[in-house]
């Protein structure tokens, strides 16, 4: 029981070292209600601070981390997304020549024009991001 | 009766040694439980130190090599005025000379600068002509290994792998323009400032004004390593930000960008567009998911951050929770904001 309590104890201890941001951000990012498959949405402070940052999963669920690390630090932050097209034709297509089309429109890929905004409070939160081809 | 009541003790000290042997000499399950529990307990605090010891040995070796390239690079730019140069495997704008497209990376051009000058020379008649026909890196010959060729791509190169990432230290087939082509990879790779591929734009920066605002296929970019530096080579006077102030070479792990073919002038840059230690396990598919333009970036597998080597040689750790926009103006020779130290 007592070896329990320790083994507990040292978990509990190397899961707090690995939390080193105090908030946590997750949620679903969608196009006109569809979830985007693939894409990158990323957390620029509204000041100054590190960029969070998180890859859209296959069925458009987000986890944002900065860095390797989980989470992010509360604050206001411009939040952007961008999806490109999946490339056809193999490897050689997903690094060739050229730049893939986005999927995403334009401006949500800007941080200077993209209307996205988080408020990022301590603890754990849920923000869903649908974005509108159509303004 | 006198013998029989002396023999008596004997006989009961004999009886009851057995016993007593086993006390002094024998453990409990219980004890030798508690025993196991306690050494386990001992082993769990002990092994994540030796594991980060380990790795810090392996950072700091990791370092040593990055410093090592940086100074050739240095070297370089003083024995011949110019940055190390990448030759593009395309042609591509403002030049559109297809017959000089040869692919050659700026780690070759470096190679005689610590002391693989032998390596180069074997290179060197890959310089000329078309990436892959006619001259260039991908000819056969230079591909291809024995006896039809030399397979100098897969030349092995201890010196470009950072140790903290396994992959690094062997030959790699799917590295992008190379698949199924054996080709050494490199942790390594030239800052190319903080052009934005298709990803995210930042929300105070516009690094390159106009319409387009990619350079990593053209020439201006604001780094010092781009694949087109051969049509403008960049000179250490126009490093204005300052030496101390600009990232030169930074790091990467292979498992996450496939743009790594260490002599390939398409497999040696990056961006710092992208945030650093960009390390999701969703983001592993980008390079065949075609979102190769999120992830040329920087990164490593060093707890907390990653290393890179400043144009004055100085290899540094970088946090990966550097404010964005300092970040940003590190990666910039010429764009007039000095960035701050990490």
């Amino acid at each position: 029981m007592r070896i329990a309590a320790i083994v507990a104890l040292a978990a509990a201890t190397l899961a707090a070292g690995c939390s080193r941001h105090s908030s946590r951000l997750s949620g679903t990012v969608s196009l006109d209600g569809k979830p985007l498959t693939t894409g990158v949405i990323t957390l620029t402070p509204a000041t100054r601070g590190p960029s969070a940052y998180a890859a859209i999963g296959p069925d458009g669920r987000y986890a944002v981390r900065t860095g390797a690390a989980t989470g992010l630090e509360p604050g206001e932050y411009v939040v952007t997304v961008a999806a490109n097209a999946a490339a056809g034709g193999g490897v050689e297509a997903a690094g060739g020549k050229g730049l893939l089309p986005l999927i995403t429109p334009p401006q949500y890929a800007d941080g200077r024009r993209s209307p996205l905004r988080a408020t990022i409070v301590p603890g754990s939160q849920t923000i869903d991001f649908n974005l509108q081809s159509k303004q | 009766m006198h013998r029989v009541a002396q023999m008596a003790p004997i006989r009961t000290v004999r009886a009851a040694d057995p016993p007593a042997a086993e006390r002094r000499h024998g453990f409990t399950l219980v004890e030798l439980l508690v025993v196991i529990a306690i050494i386990a307990v001992l082993l769990a605090l002990l092994l994540p130190a030796v594991q980060a010891a380990r790795e810090t040995a392996r950072r700091i070796s990791c370092a040593n090599r990055m410093r090592q390239l940086a100074l050739a690079a240095i070297v370089h730019s003083e024995a011949k005025k110019t940055f190390p140069t990448s030759v593009s495997q395309w042609p591509e704008p403002p030049f559109s000379d297809d017959q000089n497209t040869s692919g050659r990376g700026w780690i070759v051009a470096v190679l005689p600068f610590f002391e693989h000058a032998e390596l180069y020379d074997r290179f060197a008649p890959f310089f000329k002509g078309r990436f892959d026909r006619n001259g260039g890196l991908k000819t056969p010959r230079c591909w291809r290994p024995p006896p039809a060729g030399l397979a100098l791509m897969a030349t092995p190169m201890s010196m470009l792998a950072c140790p903290s990432d396994g992959d690094a230290t062997q030959t790699q087939t799917k590295a992008f323009q190379w698949e199924n082509v054996a080709v050494t990879i490199t942790s390594y790779k030239g800052v190319l400032g903080a052009t934005r591929l298709t990803s995210s734009v930042w929300p105070r920066h516009d690094d390159e004004p106009g319409a387009s605002v990619d350079c990593h296929a053209r020439t201006g970019c604001k780094g010092i390593f781009f694949r087109n530096t051969y049509q403008d080579p960049v000179r250490p006077k126009s490093v204005t930000d300052g030496m101390t102030k600009t990232f030169m070479i930074g790091e990467a792990v292979w498992a996450y960008d496939w743009h790594a073919a260490a002599f390939y002038a398409n497999g040696d840059w990056g961006t710092c567009s992208v945030p650093p230690n960009v390390l999701d396990a969703n983001a592993l598919s980008w390079n065949n998911a075609g979102q190769w333009q999120n992830v040329q970036g920087f990164r490593s597998r060093h707890p907390g951050g990653l290393q890179f080597a400043r144009a004055d040689g100085s290899v540094q750790f970088v946090s990966e929770t550097i404010d964005m926009d300092a970040y940003i103006a590190l990666s910039t020779r010429n764009r007039g904001d000095i960035g701050q130290g990490p």
